[in-house]
């Protein structure tokens, strides 16, 4: 049984999702290299003792990390769910497509240039998304068909062949950078700016809103463009708007944490198990189940190996990796 | 336009004014890279069924493509209720034209329900959810298909005849005002291909539209139908009720492969029978009970009993492949059949019905290079029985007639 969608019962399901990601957030808050109790999680919180050290790492280093790991997440599932809408294929996401990859490249070009530059990374990121999607979609469609496999394979292809790219311009940034970028490339939530949780929590949300228009347009493209076409979607305005913001929450969370994987497979999986697969519950249930993933992944980064840590894409493709194989066997069955 | 077209569009207009659907067909004609559709037109009113024959690649889908508006014709036009369909927002057309089809390709399950909910999308307005009347149509729709006990069911899980059922409960959902059906009884067993069709039938009575069907179902649509349209490579050989249509001279020159008409003894209407099925004859010394006209040989035949180059091939010569494509249950096959002068007496003396299988391999697209290129793909001595200009010699007139007083 699946959730209809109707008006309550999606307000009913983001007020449920929405307790499941502050449940989270606080364990999260809570568990790192030094263990806090709820107490001080929360009076951290509420800043009473702003320079006792529970507040310090409550407030300076968990409290930002977490709430770019919700935007990163949120942005990464959506993106996934909007790409299996479009592409028609429960294996698309940003990161198995190559998409990440690309906006990647445009990330490091953007840092390799240098200086005032280097903040227009979001933007290098979102055009490095949005010409690695087009390249990757002219590849798998064949005879005016999208097909399955080409596709996978063309994005695999693209995801390596750029990969070689990236590795070509670290060798010609100074070694110091060069670990630094090494492991933002595998997926990292650890380096934050200011700058960057500003301006990407309203960029992010507006377009996953705006996405969310265009909800019940999926529904009916996952018949297919023809289908979609007779019941009267304007399919051509559709798939660029959705192919379009798909991009952006690609380039947009990758241009700050690297190519975090699978993600964006995962996590609209799991939704698609729980609400089924109209969009108009889906896409909250992804963008939330996207944030609490996420977090849940990086609180684990942060913790199995500490004092250091590991990269939050090493710990979402160990999770990520075998559902994306159990899918594979179960559609080309 | 002509005036007769003006004539028919003002016919159309009150039609509409009378409160009955009224779909008219101005002589739309249309125009591919390697496929021409000959001017068609055609007046059909509400509650009246209208069946599109002819064999493949006729044009018959295009010509549904083109009456569901949402293919441009070349010149001509479409009118419903004396609206130019091709001249509507794709929503608005959606709203009074129902296309359903079989082919839907589902990749992610849906329950049928939410199956049959999308066909209400042209009516959401603005709205992201469906209203409480969006959904009363829905379960009006589920009720008329009786699937309401499937109603839970995941799509990919039904039968195919169950599948058809909620592709049409979804096209009923959007209230068109013009039903239009792409072969509504492929891979569907007898019982569900009559159930089906009576449920057409019943439904136009009753809801009041104008539905065409295509379909390869001679006998339904001589049943069903109150319109016939005959095309053959794209253009249309006659039109009318069922007896005008179905002809026997005309069907089997259409299809290519001869056929008797007479009456279903329970309604009086026309029946087709295929007359019992020929042997395709392709190698030396059988003797062949029908005399084969010479285009119906295979090459290497003609030139046997012609005694043309083909005979003189040296036995290094170069083995020749040939390949045809057939449209099988919605897939695409290839048929690769190979010729090589030295094999060709080998199998042509054995006549090995299992050898002539085997050579006529039919391979999923894709496989079909390596199948040319295995061993196997080497069986020889055999000709393609899907070239239909082969066929031909089965045709000539006076065959049939032959044949059957014989």
């Amino acid at each position: 049984m699946t959730i209809s969608a109707t008006r309550r019962n999606v307000l009913l399901l983001l007020l449920a999702l929405l307790a499941a990601l502050i449940l989270v957030d606080f364990g999260a808050l809570a568990l790192g290299g030094v263990h806090l109790s709820l107490g001080e999680v929360w009076s951290g919180l509420l800043g009473r003792h702003s320079a006792s050290e529970a507040g310090v790492i409550v407030r300076q280093i968990r409290l930002p990390r977490i709430y770019l790991a919700m935007l990163v997440g949120a942005a990464l599932a959506v993106s996934g769910t909007g790409l299996q809408a479009l592409l028609r294929n429960p294996l698309a996401d940003p990161y198995v497509l190559g998409i990440s990859s690309g906006a990647a490249l445009g990330a490091i070009v953007a840092f390799w240039v240098g200086g005032r530059f280097a903040a227009a990374s979001p933007l290098t990121a979102f055009g490095g998304a949005v010409l690695t999607m087009s390249w990757v979609y002219l590849l798998g469609r064949r005879a005016g068909r999208l097909s399955s496999y080409t596709l996978l394979l063309a994005g695999v292809v693209t995801a390596s062949f750029l990969s070689a790219i990236i590795l070509f311009v670290l060798t010609l940034l100074s070694t110091r950078d060069v670990r630094g970028t090494a492991f933002w490339l595998m997926g990292d939530l650890s380096v934050v700016t200011d700058v960057q949780v500003r301006f990407l929590f309203p960029a992010i949300v507006i377009a996953i809103l705006v996405l969310y228009g265009f909800a019940k347009d999926l529904n009916v493209l996952l018949l297919g463009e023809e289908e979609a076409a007779h019941l009267g979607v304007n399919v051509a305005r559709v798939e660029t708007a959705v192919y379009l913001l798909a991009s952006l929450l690609t380039g947009l969370a990758v241009s700050v944490s690297g190519a975090i994987g699978y993600l964006g497979l995962l996590v609209p999986h799991l939704g698609r198990m729980l609400v089924g697969n109209d969009h108009r519950t889906l896409l909250p249930a992804a963008a939330f189940g996207g944030a609490i993933v996420l977090v849940l992944s990086d609180t684990l980064a942060r913790t199995v190996v500490a004092p250091t840590e590991l990269p939050v894409g090493a710990v979402t493709a160990l999770a990520g990796a075998p559902v994306f194989i159990y899918l594979l066997r179960r559609t080309s069955g | 336009m002509t005036d007769g077209q003006l004539r028919t569009a003002d016919s159309t207009a009150n039609g509409a004014a009378n409160g009955k659907a009224e779909l008219t067909i101005a002589s739309v004609a249309f125009r591919y890279a390697h496929f021409e559709l000959a001017p068609v037109s055609l007046q059909a009113r509400a509650g009246e069924l209208t069946a599109i024959i002819g064999p493949n690649g006729s044009g018959k889908s295009t010509l549904l493509e083109i009456i569901s508006g949402h293919l441009k014709p070349g010149s001509g036009g479409v009118y419903l209720d004396g609206q130019n369909l091709h001249a509507l927002s794709p929503r608005e057309r959606a709203r009074k034209v129902g296309l359903a089809r079989q082919e839907t390709i589902l990749l992610f399950s849906f329950e049928v329900r939410e199956f049959v909910r999308q066909g209400r999308h042209p009516h959401l307005g603005h709205s992201l959810f469906e209203s409480a009347e969006d959904d009363r149509w829905v379960e009006w729709a589920l009720e008329k298909t009786c699937l309401q006990e499937f109603a839970q069911r995941r799509v990919m899980e039904m039968s195919s005849g169950e599948f058809q059922r909620a592709v049409l409960a979804r096209t009923l959902a959007q209230r068109p005002r013009l039903v239009l059906l792409d072969e509504p009884t492929a891979n569907l067993d007898i019982g569900y291909q009559v159930e089906m069709f009576r449920l057409l039938r019943q439904l136009a009575a009753s809801e009041n539209f104008v539905g065409v069907v295509v379909t390869h179902e001679l006998n339904l649509a001589a049943e069903m139908a109150d319109h016939i349209i005959l095309l053959d490579a794209g253009t249309c050989l006659r039109q009318g009720k069922p007896e005008d249509v179905f002809q026997a001279e005309l069907l089997s020159k259409a299809f290519r492969t001869p056929v008797l008409v007479d009456r279903n003894p329970s309604s009086g209407r026309p029946r087709v029978t295929w007359v019992a099925p020929l042997p395709f004859h392709c190698s030396r010394g059988t003797p062949s009970p029908v005399p084969i006209h010479r285009d119906a040989l295979c090459p290497a035949q003609r030139d046997r009993r012609e005694g043309g180059i083909d005979a003189k091939i040296r036995p290094s010569a170069p083995i020749r492949t040939r390949t045809s494509a057939r449209e099988w249950n919605g897939r695409r096959l290839s048929f690769v059949s190979s010729v090589s002068p030295k094999g060709r007496d080998k199998v042509a003396g054995g006549n090995a019905p299992g050898k002539r299988s085997a050579g006529l391999r039919p391979t999923l697209q894709g496989a079909q290079k390596g199948a040319s290129g295995s061993s196997k793909g080497h069986l020889r001595g055999l000709c393609d029985p899907f070239r239909v200009d082969r066929l031909n010699g089965w045709f000539t007139p006076g065959f049939v007639d032959s044949r059957i007083s014989s």
